[in-house]
């Protein structure tokens, strides 16, 4: 598992470098091919030394990471900034940021509570404001330029079942990839791994990769939100972390190829691995883009739950993540019967 | 121990209302070498005593509790509800991750979650989330905290470029350091006065510590410290900024005379200060310690701080040496 390497490293979308290096230096010894296309995505291959199915089989996640990007700096030295992807800004009073390629260290202020005069003003991206410490413009420019990228700036943890970080989301399907290019495997065809861009921000990296890789077969990796809130009534999660890998059907703007939804249930099944469906449709994820390009690559999801995706702090149950490389393999090894 | 090292230390350490001997312990080991006698009573106060020449009583009183949260009902094995001690603002909540402290000492994480935007109904999205609905995930624990944990935020001191520092209750740590110094200083030089150091507890609770300790040593003058707002936009506020240096309170809760005393002590030795006035009750420990016993002269020196009450609470560590000059050139004068 490379989770607490990949969690901390800054990589929003747009600027997913860092994690491409990282994943990059780490890798390059274990795979037959390894490129970047001109989007930015890594493509890793790892041929198949039976050949005993021709199809090209494809495994997709992406490394980008929800976050900000400044977007002014006030006359008053402080930052207006802006989310990349889905950030509530409810969760922004009181966190620190790392700002920029050298991590200028901020924090967003608020209101001290003895002078709100309503304390249910809804804070946003309009009212709230980072605080890098100087109180002039010209000072600030010195340490941030507008355009600048920032993350939350928080450790990865890890406890006896549980591990809490930002950036699971994706960064989850990436260390899953990686950790199956280490796996000596036997393939029973070509494996290629697609680490993407631009998840976050439409789903913009996905399909150039696919028309690179031209893949029969596309799965593709996530994490994705549980929803176990204590308030949510039962019937309204959907997915719960300790319950296995969750398995898609259908997600805003797909329904799930089919043959390839009931090839990962029916593995499962098979293998005796425990598994959910996630119960939710809300959320799409890059097996859209992959299904629509070329002549419709066939596309399934198979996600790690997780909750508070896209929050500072996510909480993952490790064998979730255990359970989901194993399904994976099985995949992997029961193959055939899908390429056939 | 430096200044800075000092306070990021304490406050860093944790310690909200009733819960204060941790940070109680370290300010204890620190201050008995600049001491004559140092000893803590029955609700948990500091004192540090340093003789002078027996002309008058000096107390100089910070207090050293910080805002918490306690853990106020447990809901199933992953999550418990949580209420605040102290003035806590709901919205720096979500999101956040918390050390509970629970009984024997042992210490949890918790999480304060968030329902993903993935998730959210349009009704969920246009409003704050109050303690009511606020939930920490406490899954990761093998243990679990009990109810009536304590916990406060995960938000160690750190440092903002060159002069400032950002973390948790640095309100009021920072008053705790500046007295720290001056009693290093005092160490080598002389004084008149008997000085008394109070590092009094459960101020954000009510402010019982910082009374009863006034009563016991019964000084003749008490000089309060703690933070201030700095740098708050809104015509009624005061101007008080950060790196303006000290604030000296001026209102009805401070003796004019000590004040006035504060004030020449600052313009004799160049110690940048700024004047807070402050209209009714200043909400410190001056409040309760003007009314102690036939009552007690009070002056106000206030550390200049952004976003009081957060996790981003900011400090100059320049606002807090000349506080520590301050305060010399007045025992001095005393």
């Amino acid at each position: 598992m490379f989770l607490s390497e990949l969690s901390t490293i800054a990589g929003v979308s747009g600027n997913e470098s860092k994690v491409r290096d990282f994943i990059k230096k780490t890798i390059e010894n274990k795979v037959d091919e390894l490129y970047e296309d001109k989007m930015g995505n890594l493509i890793a291959l790892k041929k198949s030394k039976t050949q005993s199915s021709k199809g090209r089989f494809a495994f997709f996640a992406h490394m980008d990471e929800v976050g900000f990007m400044v977007t002014r700096i006030n006359e008053d030295g402080k930052l207006s900034i802006h989310p990349v992807g889905g950030v509530d800004a409810r969760l922004l009073p009181g966190k620190r940021l790392k700002i920029g390629e050298k991590g200028t260290p901020g924090v967003v202020g608020l209101k001290a509570i003895h002078l709100q005069d309503n304390l249910d003003n809804v804070p946003s991206y309009q009212s709230l404001k980072v605080d890098i410490g100087v109180n002039k413009k010209s000072e600030a420019e010195k340490l941030v330029s507008v355009g600048d990228y920032a993350i939350f700036d928080v450790p990865f943890e890890e406890y006896s079942k549980h591990l809490i970080g930002k950036a699971f989301d994706d960064r989850g399907g990436c260390s899953l990839m990686m950790d199956l290019i280490f796996e000596d495997l036997k393939l029973p065809f070509d494996v290629y791994f697609a680490f993407v861009v631009q998840e976050e921000i439409g789903l913009r990296g996905s399909g150039v990769a696919a028309e690179e890789i031209k893949p029969d077969i596309a799965i593709v990796l996530e994490t994705t939100t549980a929803g176990d809130n204590p308030e949510l009534e039962e019937y309204k999660w959907a997915t719960h972390i300790g319950d296995g890998p969750a398995i898609t059907f259908m997600h805003r703007g797909y329904v799930v190829n089919k043959k390839v939804y009931e090839w990962i249930v029916d593995t499962a099944e098979k293998k005796g691995i425990k598994y959910q469906l996630k119960r939710r449709t809300a959320g799409g994820t890059d097996a859209l883009s992959v299904s629509k390009r070329l002549f419709g690559i066939p596309a399934g999801v198979v996600s790690i739950p997780c909750r508070y995706i896209h929050s500072p702090s996510s909480v993952m149950y490790k064998d979730d993540y255990f359970d989901t490389l194993n399904l994976l393999k099985a995949l992997l090894e029961e193959g055939e019967v899908i390429l056939s | 121990m430096e200044l800075k090292e000092f306070l990021k230390l304490i406050a860093s350490e944790y310690g909200p209302g009733g819960y204060e001997e941790n940070v109680v312990k370290i300010i204890q080991e620190n201050i008995s070498k600049y001491s004559d006698e140092v000893k803590t009573d029955n609700s948990g106060n500091l004192i540090a005593f340093k003789k002078g020449n027996g002309k008058g009583k000096l107390l100089l009183e910070a207090h050293v509790d910080e805002i918490g949260l306690v853990v106020s009902k447990i809901v199933n094995e992953d999550y418990v509800r949580i209420h605040m001690v102290g003035g806590v603002d709901y919205k720096i909540l979500p999101g956040q991750r918390l050390k509970i402290f629970g009984r024997n000492g042992k210490v949890y994480r918790g999480v304060v979650g968030m329902l993903a935007p993935h998730l959210q109904k349009s009704s969920d999205r246009g409003k704050v989330i109050d303690f009511d609905e606020l939930f920490v995930d406490v899954s990761m624990n093998d243990e679990k905290p009990e109810l009536g944990s304590m916990a406060v935020l995960d938000a160690p001191v750190v440092e903002l470029g060159e002069t400032l520092l950002t973390g948790k209750a640095l309100d009021n740590r920072s008053s705790c350091a500046v007295i720290f110094e001056v009693f290093k200083t005092l160490s080598k030089i002389k004084h008149d006065a008997d000085i008394y150091a109070l590092f009094s507890v459960k101020e954000e609770t009510g402010g019982v510590g910082a009374t009863v300790a006034s009563f016991s040593i019964e000084p003749d003058i008490a000089i309060i410290l703690d933070v201030t707002h700095a740098d708050v936009n809104g015509s009624m506020e005061p101007e008080i900024k950060l790196d303006g240096g000290p604030a000296l309170g001026i209102g009805p809760t401070v003796n004019r005379e000590v004040f006035e005393t504060l004030k020449k002590a600052a313009e004799e030795n160049n110690v940048k200060y700024q004047i807070e006035p402050l209209p009714g009750r200043s909400g410190t420990d001056a409040d309760s310690i003007q009314l102690v016993k036939k009552g007690i002269k009070t002056g106000l020196v206030s550390i200049p701080l952004r976003y009081m009450h957060t996790p981003a609470e900011i400090v100059s560590i320049e606002d807090l040496k000349e506080a520590v000059r301050l305060l010399t050139a007045y025992i001095i004068k005393f």
